[in-house]
């Protein structure tokens, strides 16, 4: 169970290219019709280089009980092909809130990805739900 | 446009592959049948980032990828092969050159909410 004490802990760190292979991929599946510009969902690829079970064994969290609730962007700097991405995930914040069938806790994890020139891109936040027991 | 909408879809497995094989997503609960079956789902369904970037595609053909400085999204319900899905946004407010922009994501057949969203994005 995820408790306030968590705030502030770095669950992973991830450094990965912005390829333009990975990029074409992600384009199609999307239907992202810009090829001048990154989908705006791009840093989701993180995923190819950190895990998810790792996160839920880190927060002690059980994988049956977690739904995510949502994800947002902010948007700082520009990428491009051939940038590297680098970036922490941090807990940015742990809620209880109060559902119809019982007490669930609110997760937000935190990603600030900076580029390989050391400017601040792109922020990710993802709030994952877990439900009553 | 103060207003923008499309359809997409159908969803296809193909298509759920195709992103788990993007986005490093391969919980098999969205690609292998057997196991979505196993717990207790109809079927395998795609991941919510997948409908997230499709409505993000949407906003970068709506007001221009360079311009949009925030977009988020909160999923609703599940989206299953097959469905289409109607993407759409509004433009809210207006302060100081930045344009505020509420979105959503419904399932075509039925009208239901698949996905929330609002965008910010300079003028």
């Amino acid at each position: 169970m995820a408790d306030a004490s968590q705030v502030g802990l770095v669950i992973d760190e991830v450094d990965f290219p912005v390829e333009e292979g990975k990029l074409r991929e992600f384009a199609v599946a999307v239907g992202h019709g810009d090829p001048r510009s990154v989908p705006l969902t791009f840093t989701t690829v993180a995923g190819h280089w950190r895990g998810q079970q790792a996160m839920v064994e880190l927060l002690g969290l059980e994988l049956a009980r977690i739904v995510v609730g949502g994800s947002e962007w902010e948007y700082h700097a520009s990428i491009a092909v051939g940038d590297r991405l680098r970036g922490r995930r941090v807990v940015k914040a742990v809620a209880q809130k109060q559902g119809s069938r019982g007490s669930m806790m609110l997760i937000t994890l935190e990603t600030r990805f900076h580029r390989s020139d050391g400017q601040l891109a792109v922020v990710q936040r993802d709030t994952l739900i877990e439900l009553p027991a | 446009m103060s207003r923008f909408e499309r359809t997409a879809g159908p969803i296809t497995r193909t298509q759920i592959v195709r992103f788990a094989g993007a986005a490093g997503d391969f919980n098999p609960m969205h690609h292998d049948e057997p196991f979505a079956l196993s717990a207790g789902q109809p079927g395998v369904f795609a991941m919510g980032q997948l409908q997230a970037a499709m409505l993000a595609a949407m906003v970068a053909d709506w007001l221009g990828a360079e311009n949009v400085v925030g977009y988020g999204v909160r999923f609703r319900d599940k989206v299953w092969p097959g469905d289409r899905l109607v993407l759409s946004g509004e433009v809210t407010e207006e302060l100081d050159g930045v344009r505020l922009c509420e979105l959503k994501a419904t399932r075509k057949a039925d009208g239901a909410l698949v996905l929330t969203g609002w965008a910010r994005a300079r003028v």
